[in-house]
């Protein structure tokens, strides 16, 4: 099938040469690996790994073709060993006009928030769940219709049998409540799995539906979610016949000058895999976002939460604040004061019978699963100084998060100084400094980070995160590593070398476990 | 295998255009993305998110610059937020305390950005005034802004030959 449509694919682009385009990209991770066992970093027999992705796509008029090569050889460590070899696991034909848009082969598509749909790419965490089937969308003014039959990818394979469709609305663009701009929209998944357990009964057909909508008036906007799946007894949720539930709503406006969002989500046995042995994140069919912020610095990403699909409900509140132009805090180009917090506790539950639980509505439970509060403060202080300063109160319950057991709560404050300064034309310094205090874990961590860079050329960056640990458990360990990023028209390097310290990496409330690393590492990208 | 090359050496020497990928604005409309271009105006399309650091300080730059730049050369700037359903709520709240005049879109499950071959942001791409791009620019460390002014210069200044950077 692979050597077939690529065939195809060649085919096409030499035959029609003047009337098309191609688009295509690289990209290239590629790692080292020295055993280290300072940090605990493995012997990795091969001592080299390679990701690498290439994309390619042929479009003309209506029609594109598209294809993504891919080549594991041998996977980076941390990745699903599964993934080990090479192919063209995504290849499509797509029509699209003013109102069709068919789809042949590998496509992506998502329901809603994507709490009973979402299937997505992400390198990072090795997520790859495309479809491959048959989809066809319609669209007229104000209304918007999808279905689609498919299998999902499962490393170099395909398995499970899903299928789907969704009807959106736009009333507002027929005329009807217009000064609301409201849209409104529901989902239905159905997959299939044939029983082969020898010891229960179970569902070979689970059906989930979703129902929502937004509504916007002036700066306030109003979006709720309700999903319902029927009873699928998995792997992953210990094989209870309850059925799934996901209800999600936010609120976000404005008061006097500052913006705000109020969100609350409750999830209750919402695990959905297109194969009911499955754990991780191969075959999975949907997405449930954490009410968590979601951080960018080195250290406040290392407790990070993912969303609890077994049950979990919470609520988190954001507020900015804007500082103009030439006040005392805004400086030269202003900036902002923002304000996260959030609280997320497992679900009250009792159980009444073998595989199957009570859970009362809201039900909220006595464990708490994180509670954050992060202030932030960032500025253009000058034309040639800017940055930010960020504080984080963090208390992450490690058992929940990371599947362990008697760990319990890790308290941490985080603090967090980013400062850019452009000491001459288009060369600037940033310097990073983070620190994080715990009595818990490995207890406190330091972060330092000082990066050169010579505006649309390249940048020279090192750093060093230390753990340095606690009155009761030291640890004295150095992480440091240094990399050198050249950009190139479209072509971006970087090479790297250093330790990586083990720990869970989160893209999107999605995470895996990255291992221990000490080594040089190389990445290419290219848009071509 | 000749006929690729053969294929692939023609087609590259014509102009990319966006694709013809569905995207939302704030207020929920969908909108193409091959319409976003301003026939006759150069139009820059950056890929952000809210939690991109690098990002966020490109868009406040190009912010304080806009007025000018739009003056100078009716340049208009689109910024196409990839966040996903997690931060996607936070982008109009962000965008309204900074008062950012871009147009914004959600590209929330990643279309636009798989068809334009984007892996990392802040990724930016220039367009002509028939939609072409003509130039592109990844990551985004102070002074980047520099570069773009002069090819923006360049582009809408009568000339027989295209910008420096090759599409």
């Amino acid at each position: 099938m692979h050597n077939s449509f690529g065939i195809l694919f060649l085919t096409l682009c030499s035959g029609m040469t003047v009337v098309g385009q191609v688009s295509g990209g690289v990209q290239l991770e590629m790692r080292s690996y020295r055993a280290d066992s300072a940090i605990g970093a493995p012997e990795v027999p091969e001592r080299l790994g390679l990701n690498a992705y290439i994309p390619l796509s042929y479009r003309t008029g209506a029609l594109t073709v598209s294809l993504r090569y891919e080549a594991y050889l041998t996977p980076l460590q941390g990745y699903d060993a599964r993934y080990t070899g090479t192919g063209i696991p995504f290849r499509s034909i797509d029509y699209r006009d003013e109102h069709f848009h068919l789809t042949v082969g590998s496509f992506y598509e998502q329901f809603g928030s994507g709490m009973i749909l979402r299937t997505y790419e992400e390198r990072l965490l090795g997520i790859d769940n495309a479809f491959d089937g048959i989809r066809l969308r319609w669209n007229s003014t104000g209304m918007r219709l999808s279905g689609f039959i498919a299998r999902q990818r499962r490393f170099f394979t395909w398995g499970g049998l899903i299928r789907g469709a969704a009807l959106e609305l736009s009333p507002a663009q027929w005329g009807i409540g217009s000064s609301l701009r409201w849209h409104i929209g529901a989902g239905i998944v159905s997959k299939y799995q044939p029983d082969t357990d020898p010891l229960y009964r179970l569902p070979e057909n689970v059906l989930a539906y979703t129902l929502y909508g937004a509504w916007q008036w002036q700066s306030w906007r109003f979006q709720a979610e309700w999903a319902y799946k029927y009873n699928d007894p998995s792997t992953l949720n210990g094989y209870s016949y309850n059925p799934g539930t996901a209800l999600y709503v936010s609120l976000a406006g404005q008061l006097a000058e500052a913006s705000f969002l109020l969100q609350a989500k409750r999830v209750d046995n919402m695990a959905f895999y297109s194969d009911r042995t499955a754990t991780g994140t191969v075959a999975l069919l949907n997405y449930l976002p954490p009410l968590s912020r979601q951080h960018s610095y080195r250290l406040a990403t290392l407790y990070s939460y993912a969303t609890q699909p077994g049950g979990e409900i919470g609520l988190s509140t954001d507020v900015i604040i804007p500082l103009p132009e030439g006040s005392p805090l805004g400086g030269f180009g202003g900036g902002t004061v923002s304000v996260n917090y959030c609280r997320i506790h497992g679900l009250d539950t009792v159980h009444t019978e073998p595989l199957r639980y009570r859970s009362s509505f809201p039900g909220i439970g006595r464990t708490l699963f994180l509670e954050e509060l992060t202030i932030e403060y960032t500025a253009l202080w000058s034309s040639v100084l800017k940055g930010t300063l960020q504080l984080t109160r963090q208390i992450y319950n490690r058992d929940v998060s990371e599947g362990l057991r008697g760990y319990g709560l890790v308290w941490t404050w985080i603090a967090i100084a980013d400062i850019a300064y452009t000491f001459a034309p288009q060369q600037t310094l940033r310097l990073e400094f983070q620190h994080l205090w715990s009595r818990q874990d490995r207890g406190n961590w330091v972060y330092g980070l000082l990066e050169y860079t010579l505006a649309s050329r390249w940048a020279f960056t090192m750093w060093d995160e230390y753990n340095s640990g606690s009155p009761v458990h030291h640890v004295g360990q150095h992480y440091p590593g240094a990399a050198l990023t050249v950009l190139l028209q479209r072509w971006k390097l970087a090479l790297g070398y250093g330790r990586q310290r083990a720990g869970i990496v989160c893209v999107g409330g999605v995470c895996r476990y990255m291992p221990a690393a000490n080594g040089f590492s190389l990445s290419i990208t290219a848009t071509l | 295998m000749k006929h690729v090359l053969i294929a692939v050496g023609a087609v590259s020497a014509l102009w990319a255009q966006l694709p013809p990928v569905s995207l939302t604005a704030l207020d929920g409309r969908t909108v193409r993305a091959d319409t976003l271009h301003h026939p006759g105006r150069p139009t820059l399309v950056t890929f952000w998110a809210t939690w991109c650091k690098p990002c966020l300080l490109e868009l406040a730059t190009l912010h304080r610059l806009y007025p000018q730049w739009q003056a100078e050369t009716g340049v208009h700037i689109v910024a196409i937020s990839i966040d996903d359903a997690r931060t996607s709520p936070k982008v109009a709240p962000l965008v309204r305390a900074r008062n950012w005049r871009f147009e914004i879109y959600h590209d929330e499950n990643g279309e636009l950005r798989r068809a334009m071959n984007v892996t990392d942001i802040p990724h930016s791409f220039l367009l002509d005034g028939s939609g072409r791009i003509v130039w592109q620019h990844q990551a985004y460390s102070p002074g980047d802004e520099e570069r773009l002014y002069a090819v923006l210069k360049e582009l809408v200044q009568p000339r027989s030959s295209t910008p420096g950077e090759t599409p």
